[in-house]
């Protein structure tokens, strides 16, 4: 098991664990998909992958933590001169993150629409030699639908807009598509 | 009713509360030349200014760092044996001929380690430059300031020739 399931595992392990009192449920999955950047010259769409636990509180509020890899992809340059044509280098994000959706834990079988908000710590790993790595504190939003065939498991999509503010100013931004699978303790 | 408008403003407030929407990353290329050589060669001197390039202009007052940077440029060894091509970086013009010892004294090294074999002449993309280039910081203050002068040399300060320069920079900008 590397380093990476190690974290995945420990998070949703510890979401159980720290589950409130009142909490009304547990569920745990897997997700993958696409990662769009947003006025980013110098980077790529890539793909993404994760692991989330969602803890339901009451009948409206779900806990999210999340640990996502994303692997921004390389972007492709065209100039007039055919001897300048390069590509950058888009490097990968590590995110742990933390949101508060209001819906998407349908305790029946059936269908549930949910807003998410949330922030995250996100490692911007570039792959060049002369830049370090950067952990800046991000943010997230969207929309989502749970859909739960039966009592076992529900299959997730959200759309989620992504904003981490950088050092220097401004902001990297993307738009992360997700969809997994999340199985229901105790169902 | 009341859970509906909360879908919609939650995903909203979380997108404002960042509060910097309105920038991206810009990338600009401008094409600077062959420079000019000491008398001796060991020197080649190549005078940057981004003022005049249209994405640079149009920006110019909403920069705000730089994220990558890379360039093309044709490395000619002129000395008998093998060398490493280096490349200083200084907001002040040291003039077409500071020693090499001026200019290490004074200026600040963004490219080092090009090997570059006795007589050779080779040309490096923007992608093997990524693997030379060091002291990002410095090449954020002069990009962001616009205007700087580059002396290209060799490690065993023999005759050397820059030419077909060609600067390439990723810089966040507020739009």
């Amino acid at each position: 098991m590397n380093g990476r399931w190690k974290a995945a595992a420990a998070l949703l392990l510890s979401a159980g664990l720290a589950a409130p009192a009142g909490a009304i449920g547990l569920a745990a999955g897997g997700y993958g998909a696409y990662h769009i950047p947003i006025v980013q010259d110098d980077a790529g769409s890539g793909a993404l992958y994760g692991a989330k636990a969602k803890v339901g509180l009451g009948s409206i509020f779900v806990l999210e933590p999340s640990i996502t890899w994303i692997a921004v992809g390389d972007k492709d340059h065209t100039e007039e001169d055919p001897d300048l044509e390069f590509s950058t280098k888009g490097g990968s994000i590590q995110t742990i993150g933390l949101n508060l959706n209001l819906g998407g834990f349908p305790i029946e079988p059936g269908a549930s629409l949910y807003a998410t908000g949330g922030i995250g710590s996100y490692t911007l790993k570039p792959d060049v030699s002369y830049k370090d790595d950067e952990t800046r504190v991000g943010y997230n939003g969207g929309l989502g639908l749970a859909i739960k065939p039966g009592a076992l498991f529900d299959i997730d999509v959200s759309g989620r807009f992504i904003v981490i503010p950088l050092d220097g100013g401004g902001s990297r931004k993307s738009v992360g598509i997700f969809a997994g699978l999340n199985f229901y303790f105790g169902a | 009713m009341r859970n509906r408008r909360a879908l919609l403003v939650f995903p909203l407030a979380a997108l404002f509360a960042a509060g910097c929407l309105v920038s991206g990353q810009l990338i600009l290329v401008q094409v600077f030349g062959d420079g000019e050589s000491s008398a001796d060669k060991t020197v080649h001197r190549i005078s940057v200014d981004l003022n005049g390039n249209e994405d640079y202009d149009e920006h110019k007052d909403k920069l705000q760092s730089l994220e990558y940077f890379g360039f093309f440029v044709t490395v000619t060894n002129e000395g008998p044996g093998e060398a490493k091509g280096a490349m200083y970086l200084s907001l002040v013009d040291l003039g077409v001929s500071p020693s090499i010892a001026t200019i290490k004294a004074q200026a600040t090294p963004i490219i080092e380690n090009a090997n570059l074999g006795a007589g050779e002449t080779r040309t490096i993309t923007f992608e093997e430059s990524q693997d030379y280039i060091t002291n990002l910081d410095a090449i954020e203050e002069a990009v962001l300031e616009g205007v700087f002068y580059l002396y290209g040399i060799t490690d065993l300060g023999t005759a050397v020739e820059y030419e077909n320069f060609v600067v390439v920079a990723s810089i966040n900008v507020a739009l």
